[in-house]
């Protein structure tokens, strides 16, 4: 079934439809929504929040914007206000902001470490990324957003997107070079 | 001059025709930036590779049962309020009805300007009520603006 079809039955009332949209795109939001607030607890409020706020604004959508752009500027908004409200010194416009540090590092070197390990590595190093850094690289790279829809997800002109991609990833193999050293040459970083 | 972030737009299929097959040339011609790209087309591809982070599985039921909880209370909103509409409507009608009756029937030429009694604790009481309707309708605009605007 079709987003069209799916909001024109929400609207119509139809339970069922609501279900769909959150089965559909449930697990990007909240992928989306954890990247930025670095906390499953805090990711799944916030997802909750996103899709509430969804659901009763779903008669203002409009289609010339995809569902799925529409619902990542929600989530992406609302994850910045949650963490505005609740750790205002790490949420910095700047990009030369400090990374947020987590404190469990990898302590497997071994070369037969398993696939799941190397893109658990590599979310830790996302997640140590900004929240603007870690959104843009998460859009693009996978939720495979195209430029013009991050720049309505973020509200930034198509420069300033290209930019903070550009950034991100630098910001991101520093993190991956200085931090998991010793997997760069495993896994080719 | 290819740079680092015009390789990169390269990987991610950023550039036009014309801009891809300068790159395409420079990269033939010299084997550091072939390599450069190799580099970046790996570290695009791990990227690219990243997998869904999965909620707990009863999130969409908590989401469900959330938004249901809020259509209720909405539909017992609306409920609430309908007997205000209708008085509001019908004062609205009667009003300007007896302003048409009134209207009808004044000679322009007996024009007096309106004296109002405020001793008339009746016509105080009608004028407070229709202040308090339209004042509750303007918070009710204000909250469903509020609430759009908060999206």
């Amino acid at each position: 079934m079709t987003d069209e079809i799916l909001i024109q039955r929400a609207l119509q009332g139809h339970q069922q439809a609501y279900a769909a949209i959150l089965g559909k795109y449930e697990s990007y939001v909240f992928t989306l929504c954890l990247r930025i607030v670095k906390n499953r607890e805090e990711a799944h409020e916030v997802t909750q929040d996103t899709f509430l706020k969804a659901f009763r604004s779903l008669s203002t959508f409009r289609e010339e914007a995809k569902l799925s752009t529409w619902l990542y500027k929600i989530a992406y908004s609302t994850s910045l206000n949650h963490l505005r409200k609740k750790r205002p010194e790490i949420l910095s416009l700047d990009d030369s902001e400090k990374p947020i540090m987590i404190t469990e590092t990898s302590s497997n070197g071994s070369i037969e470490m398993e696939k799941k390990e190397h893109q658990a590595l590599l979310q830790k190093a996302i997640a140590q990324l900004s929240p603007e850094d870690a959104a843009v690289i998460t859009l693009f790279y996978l939720l495979e957003q195209r430029i013009d829809d991050i720049c309505k997800t973020m509200e930034l002109t198509e420069t300033n997107v290209k930019t903070k991609l550009f950034r991100a990833r630098q910001r991101l193999k520093v993190i991956i070079e200085k931090d998991f050293c010793e997997l760069i040459q495993v896994y080719q970083f | 001059m290819v740079t680092e972030n015009t390789l990169w737009d390269y990987a991610d299929n950023l550039l036009s025709a014309q801009e891809r097959q300068a790159v395409e040339i420079a990269i033939a011609n010299d084997p550091t930036l072939r390599t450069q790209l190799d580099e970046i087309l790996q570290f695009q591809q791990n990227l690219s590779q990243q997998t869904l982070d999965q909620p707990n599985a009863n999130l969409s039921q908590h989401i469900l049962q959330a938004w249901a909880q809020e259509q209720a209370s909405a539909t017992e909103f609306k409920a609430n309020y309908r007997p205000l509409y209708v008085i509001a409507t019908f004062v609205g009608v009667v009003t300007f009805a007896l302003l048409i009756i009134a209207a009808r029937s004044i000679n322009p030429i007996e024009i007096t300007l309106p004296s109002f009694d405020f001793s008339n604790q009746l016509l105080l009481i009608s004028t407070e009520f229709l202040t308090a309707i339209v004042a509750i309708l303007f918070i009710d605009k204000l909250i469903k603006y509020r609430q759009h605007v908060a999206v």
